[in-house]
């Protein structure tokens, strides 16, 4: 149904989409996931030629899109969009919207279209409002509005942008519930989400994205369940990664304290555990390293949280001799710290790099 | 729905409250030509030494000849038509006025609270305006000599400076005309010597001589009307072969155009207020119901009114429908993706409209087409629909602007192609954010075509001058001209907000068209 090969799209300062090679088949569901800002949205719209590509090729039906000499439009009209932001014609009641496509650009008669149009209305539960505006409606209306408009042109594939992203999440249910009911009546459908459960459960494969490529592409259990390569994993697990380093006695000290509080907000971190973990980086680094590293000291701090888990892996390194903190000679800073972490445990020295290893675990 | 039908009629009613307050108003101003008692004289300024360093009033031309006969630094204000001049003298903006004396007696005659000032300022000639190097020009000399010398000149005197009203109308034209027609440009301001007289026909001493004197040497006249101001530029384009109007002969003028000898001697005066004149009898009603009968009924006025005012409405409609096209097909060219096209368009529209529109109408008119026999209304509808395109292709440019990308991609994706999606996704939604300020441009135009006098129209304000000029009341026909563009204008702003509303879909019957509903 859809081939791609080496579908390449770059812009003066980035290049969203890398090397992308990938064979769809008819009737397929794929999810598109991935960190924002890998591409994902691009290759969608790659794939009705909304951005051109810079270089590849794209086969849609034994027909080369890519081609100069390709009547695009054609093409386009059986493989329907879902956007984002709905764009739903802002000068037409949802029935003329959806009547739109069918009577302007399939000829067909207004009142076979319109009911068509009243049957897709009913479907997603909005013929009630088939006289009403697009500014009338709710967010998730609006999109259920859009994919009947979508569905009126009966296409074969249909692009779904990220429909949830923007609707309030008491809406993404009704929008999803849509989508799902669209899933195995044998349509061809490409949607790009966030929406991890849902992708998992609707889609017979997975693509997940980072970096401009494919970079794992398998069945929803392959990648849910098995995921192969590392940053696949990180991805699924949810991990928020944080990392400081400390190289002087004289460091920041309020400023580091800062930055923790900072990333616990900005990745929804419990309150208690991003308290604990301040409290283990004061009493760890602070009273127990750092007077007993040489003059040159050098920390390096690495706190993974995992949301599924609700904890943070945090792996502390430090130079100097061989130094395990279970032997200092400050028994309340250490109490403090086996207080603040469920696990501590020290990793041992590696002559290597001639640095020590300690990981703690910080739970609730 | 009554209720909405109701407060609509309040708001019409509201919205003509302004008129209603300015025409009961303004009678309080207009002090008419009423029975009055005259008493002698009693300038308020008796002599040239006492005006000294005042405020005169005057039309283009007379300052020369002022400053030479006034010793002292006097401030001068200039004003457009005689009229006006005199109505700023009783308003008292001015101290005196500086006039031609068959005016000022005439002004004196029909404005009470003014008389002349027994001082003269100049002894003043007028003269035939001609091209430099008109082949004209001897002969029209030989003429004039010849009626100063058996009393033509003095019958003409007789006939419309003191005559009898009956008596003052034009020479016919029952002339074979062998050697040819020539182009006369006139005033029409300038009451006796050049104005608009009984049933909207051209009258006066100056137009009575040139066809006289065109009778001598059997040439036909078309006669055109031109303000003042636009003679000498008349003359100098070529549009015009002769040209008069009270016009002084100077030197000054000399060096741009020729003057024939002089066929009237007369003198520059100042007029100034009278202090001996009280307030009139018959009142304000009286007052009002004289100026009514002497703006509209009198000589079937309201004729040439009406005429005018289908003047201004042509050249609006048509300015406003070219000039639309032309925005459009600019925009267009402004959207293209050829740069050279882009920047073209662009310098055009900064060109247009950092022109004002009197100077871009007198350039088209007298430059441009100048050597081309075409009429004042096509050219004022050229200059006006160029300019109106100017500031349309701006606000469909905007309009499209502000329909958000997204539109256009949902209809990409679904198959329009690129003209479908401009003309049944974009452009409706754009032609309802630019169509009410688009409302207010054209408006502002229609009234903006009150300059078309200066290039010979004669539309609804320069009707309304030769009327002044003619009755010298100054007020009435001012505010009867501000009422019916006020009425103009809002029957237009009506009907575009009827359109406006009849594409707005939200104000539409809720209901799908060509559809039966199940």
């Amino acid at each position: 149904m859809i081939q791609i090969s080496h579908l390449r799209k770059e812009y003066a300062s980035v290049t969203p989409l890398k090397d992308i090679s990938a064979e769809i088949k008819k009737g397929e569901v794929i999810s598109i996931i991935g960190p924002s800002g890998t591409g994902k949205s691009t290759l969608l719209r790659c794939i009705n030629l909304l951005e051109t590509p810079t270089g590849g090729e794209i086969v849609i039906d034994g027909e080369t899109i890519t081609d100069k000499k390709c009547r695009i439009h054609l093409v386009r009209r059986k493989m329907g969009m879902v956007f984002q932001g709905f764009h739903l014609f802002s000068h037409m009641t949802i029935i003329e919207n959806i009547m739109a496509g069918p009577v302007d650009l399939l000829h067909k008669p207004r009142q076979e279209a319109y009911e068509r149009g009243m049957e897709l209305l009913r479907m997603v539960g909005l013929a009630d409002k088939a006289l009403a505006f697009a500014d009338e409606l709710s967010g998730g209306q609006k999109q259920r509005a859009a994919i009947a408009r979508t569905l009126s042109m009966e296409p074969e594939i249909i692009l779904f942008d990220e429909p949830t992203s923007a609707l309030d999440p008491t809406m993404v249910g009704e929008v999803l519930a849509v989508i799902r009911t669209l899933a195995g009546q044998g349509l061809t459908m490409l949607i790009v989400t966030h929406e991890m459960k849902f992708a998992r459960d609707v889609s017979t494969r997975i693509f997940y994205m980072d970096q401009g490529e494919i970079y794992e592409d398998g069945t929803p259990e392959q990648i849910f369940e098995h995921p192969r390569r590392e940053r696949t994993r990180q991805f699924i697990r949810r991990l928020k990664v944080f990392t400081a380093s400390i190289n002087s006695r004289d460091f920041d000290f309020i400023g580091m304290n800062s930055q923790i509080e900072e990333y616990g907000r900005r990745h929804l971190i419990p309150q208690k555990i991003i308290y604990h973990f301040q409290e283990i980086f004061e009493e760890l680094c602070v009273q127990i390293l750092l007077p007993v590293l040489p003059e040159d000291v050098s920390i390096q701090l690495t706190a993974a949280y995992s949301q599924e888990e609700s904890c943070i892996q945090l792996r502390v390194q430090y130079n100097g001799s061989a130094f395990d903190p279970s032997d200092c000679d400050n028994p309340t800073a250490l109490a403090l710290v086996k207080y603040a972490s469920k696990k501590l445990e020290y990793l041992g020295y590696s002559a290597e790099d001639g640095m020590n290893t300690v990981v703690l675990t910080i739970e609730e | 729905m009554d209720r909405i039908i109701k407060r609509r009629g309040v708001r019409v009613a509201l919205c003509w409250l302004p008129v209603l307050l300015f025409v009961f108003l303004t009678p309080g101003l207009s002090v008419c030509a009423a029975e009055t008692t005259v008493n002698a004289a009693e300038p308020e300024y008796g002599s040239l030494d006492e005006i000294a360093g005042k405020k005169i009033g005057m039309i283009t031309g007379f300052d020369t000849v002022l400053k030479g006969a006034l010793d002292h630094e006097n401030t001068f204000v200039y004003y457009p038509t005689a009229t006006d001049s005199v109505t700023a003298l009783r308003a008292g903006r001015v101290d005196a006025v500086c006039l031609d004396e068959p005016v000022a007696r005439l002004a004196v005659h029909a404005n009470e609270g003014i008389c002349i000032m027994p001082d003269t300022v100049a002894e003043a000639e007028y003269g035939i305006v001609f091209p430099k190097n008109s082949p004209f020009l001897e002969s029209f000399n030989t003429v004039i000599k010849q009626f100063w010398e058996d009393g033509t000149i003095e019958a003409l005197e007789n006939k419309w400076m003191d005559g009898d009203e009956e008596e003052k109308s034009l020479i016919r034209q029952d002339w074979e005309g062998k050697n040819g027609t020539i182009r006369y440009y006139h005033d029409a301001t300038y009451n006796p010597m050049c104005y608009i007289g009984k049933g909207g026909e051209s009258a006066g001493y100056d137009l009575d001589l040139v066809l006289m004197a065109a009778k001598e040497l059997d040439l036909k006249v078309e006669m055109s009307i031109c303000d003042f101001d636009a003679l000498v530029p008349a003359i100098q384009s070529g549009k015009a072969d002769i040209a008069s109007g009270c016009m002084d002969i100077t030197e000054e003028k000399k060096k741009y155009v020729d003057f024939s000898d002089p066929y009237c001697k007369s003198a520059v005066v100042l007029l100034v207020r009278d202090r001996g004149v009280r307030e009139s009898a018959g009142g304000f009603w009286e007052g009002l119901r004289q100026s009514f009968y002497s703006t509209f009924i009198e000589e079937n006025r309201w004729q040439m009114i009406l005429d005018g005012l289908g003047i201004t409405v042509l050249i609006s409609v048509l300015s406003g429908i070219f000039g639309l096209l032309m925005g459009f097909g600019l925009c267009m060219l402004r959207r293209m993706k050829q740069k050279p096209v882009r920047l073209g368009a662009a310098a055009y529209i900064r060109l247009v409209q950092g022109m004002p529109i009197v100077v871009f109408l007198m350039i088209l008119f007298y430059i441009i087409f100048g050597s081309v026999d075409v009429s004042g209304i096509v050219v004022a509808v050229i200059g006006f629909s160029i300019n109106f395109s100017a500031y349309t292709s701006e606000m469909i440019r905007n309009g499209l602007d502000t329909v958000e990308k997204g539109q256009s991609e949902a209809a990409f994706a679904m198959g329009y192609t690129r003209s479908q999606t401009f003309w049944k996704i974009v452009f409706p939604q754009a032609a309802m954010r630019f169509l009410p300020v688009l409302k207010g441009e054209f408006i502002s135009m229609v009234k903006m075509t009150s300059v078309v006098g200066y290039i010979a129209v004669q539309d609804l304000t320069k009707v309304s001058d030769i009327i002044r000029s003619h009755t010298m009341d100054a007020f009435f026909p001012l505010i009867a001209t501000a009422v019916i563009y006020f009425a103009i204008a809002n029957l237009m702003t009506g009907a575009l907000s009827y359109a406006e509303h009849s594409i707005d879909p939200k104000r539409r019957k809720r209901e799908v068209k060509g559809v039966e509903p199940r």
